[in-house]
């Protein structure tokens, strides 16, 4: 495998900004695989990281280098901020720069794929929420979503009042930047939810990515995610895979599921 | 442009190494141009000195900001202090830049240009005699090489060069672990002024060169000495002016190089 650093200017965020690729190499040094060399273009994974992270975490936290070694796979590991992965209302447009211009990005400097056969995401806890939005509202780019630790964020039994961070300065709070509001229950129903979205995309008759879900048991999230899995139930023609697991919301988790996820690709 | 530091295996090194890739994007935010035509890019290898590694052209000049007004792409590897070449002890640098670099470039970057009239290479000191070497050595495909304050005559300048100066710090030795010798470099593809004669013997379509050191550097005599033999039989750009074996220089002279290459600069916006 190669690993590349990339910094480039996004005209979607109008800023320069930085994504790690990992690309399959046909030759390869002690201990791993090399790419089997039967691709013009590799398929690629979208792997997003989660709030309070950038586009490094994955590789110092995980061996994801390593588990997608023999899968002739790219992984592209880009950085959002705080953004939700969102369009932010008062801020630069980071769902479009994630579904529109980065994929067109990478597969003008390197051999990636944008065949949506070949487009995978997943991401943790934010990222998770990430993966499941841009999968359910844009279905037809997407092969396969992962979904690790999270869910519809907008639903929860509680008051959401511990996914919103004070800022020391006063400041509008980022979910208000993002959405206009800090109570996100309200965003349920609206244009922001991707239950909404993928509904409006199911009455279309849009073919939907395949979804992979799992949430440890003692995560804080654990509420979202069960919702989530109802939401789905009530959805059957989605193909949809759910687990629960002992775990909070922690590395040691994501190291484990996202080689699951990766055997679950079956590619 | 978009600055991507890669990270792979070389199989000719045996070895994880780096290099920096300077790519034209069509936008690039405030102050700077976009480049139009984004496939079938130019490249310029883009060679180090002794001394230095992969990163050191950013550092000491501002090559993104000179190669995005020509829409160029720019590979940036590194020697470590192996000359370009394949060390007698050490490692096998030429084949690792001269034969597996371009394959790697492709493999990872398929929109940089493979055509001859495309491809350069330029560098500085050792970098000018890697530069040298990579265009009498493959001549069929780089169309344009330059040298600046370059170590272009190794056979003749060994013996009186394997020691370290203040102004050139190196490793005593240095020498003897790339070539062996002076003589083991004689009438070798190290042997930059003797492969140019076998050239011009047999009459190849050469690379158009260009030669620039300053009449206070260490290696003026030997650049002067290139330029004085091989003046009107090869293509040869040649520029002299006052200065010494320093960051300034170069940082002036890689700008006439880039002004010197076939670039369309309508590919810069």
């Amino acid at each position: 495998m190669a690993l590349f650093e990339v910094k480039f200017f996004s005209e979607a965020l109008g800023m320069c900004t930085s994504v790690n690729v990992i690309l399959p190499q046909k030759n390869h040094g002690i201990g791993v695989e090399g790419s089997k060399g039967t691709r013009d273009r590799y398929p690629v994974l979208y792997l997003l990281h989660g709030a309070s992270d950038d586009h490094t975490i994955w590789l110092r936290r995980t061996n994801i280098e390593r588990y997608v070694s023999s899968m002739d796979l790219a992984v592209v590991m880009p950085e959002v901020l705080l953004s939700r992965y969102e369009n932010m209302l008062h801020g630069p447009k980071y769902n479009d720069y994630i579904t529109q211009e980065l994929p067109q990005v990478m597969s003008q400097f390197f051999p990636i794929s944008t065949a949506p056969e070949d487009q995978f995401i997943a991401g943790l806890s934010m990222g998770g929420m990430g993966s499941l939005k841009i999968g359910l509202s844009k279905p037809e780019q997407y092969a396969a979503v992962g979904v690790f630790s999270s869910g519809n964020l907008f639903y929860r039994k509680d008051n959401l009042s511990t996914l919103i961070r004070p800022r020391e300065s006063g400041g509008v709070p980022i979910s208000e930047a993002i959405y206009g509001t800090t109570d996100q229950s309200t965003l349920r129903g609206t244009a922001w939810d991707p239950f909404k979205l993928a509904e409006e995309n199911l009455a279309q008759g849009k073919k939907m990515p395949r979804f992979f879900h799992v949430c440890g048991t003692e995560d804080f999230l654990i509420d979202s995610a069960r919702i989530t899995r109802d939401w789905f139930a009530a959805h059957p023609q989605i193909d949809y895979t759910y687990q629960e697991a002992p775990g909070a919301h922690t590395w040691e988790f994501w190291n484990t599921w996202v080689q699951a996820y990766l055997k679950w690709l079956n590619l | 442009m978009a600055l991507i530091q890669a990270n792979f295996f070389s199989q000719a090194l045996g070895m994880e190494r780096q290099i920096d890739v300077i790519l034209p994007q069509a936008s690039n935010g405030i102050g700077q141009g976009g480049s139009e035509g984004l496939t079938d890019i130019p490249v310029l290898y883009l060679l180090h000195g002794a001394s230095d590694d992969h990163t050191i052209w950013q550092r000491r000049t501002s090559i993104e900001r000179y190669a995005v007004a020509k829409g160029l792409a720019v590979i940036l590897p590194s020697t470590d202090l192996g000359f370009y070449t394949d060390m007698k002890y050490g490692y096998d640098y030429f084949r690792y830049i001269g034969e597996e670099l371009p394959d790697i470039v492709h493999e990872f970057f398929p929109a940089l240009s493979v055509k001859r009239e495309k491809t350069f290479v330029a560098g500085l000191s050792m970098g000018g005699f890697g530069a040298f070497k990579l265009a009498f050595a493959y001549p069929e495909r780089f169309s344009y090489a330059a040298s600046l304050s370059g170590f272009i005559d190794p056979a003749t300048d060994l013996s009186a060069m394997d020691t370290s100066t203040p102004d050139h710090p190196r490793p005593e030795g240095m020498f003897d672990w790339v070539f062996g010798s002076a003589d083991a470099v004689k009438e070798t593809v190290n042997d930059l002024p003797w492969m140019l004669e076998e050239h011009l013997k047999k009459k190849t379509v050469l690379p158009r060169l260009f030669i620039a050191c300053g009449t206070e550097d260490f290696l003026y005599a030997t650049n002067r000495r290139f330029k004085d033999r091989f003046d009107g039989r090869v293509d040869l750009t040649y520029i002299e002016e006052p200065g010494i074996h320093e960051w300034g220089f170069w940082d002036r002279n890689i700008q006439r190089v880039l002004s010197w290459l076939p670039l369309d600069e309508r590919r810069a916006r």
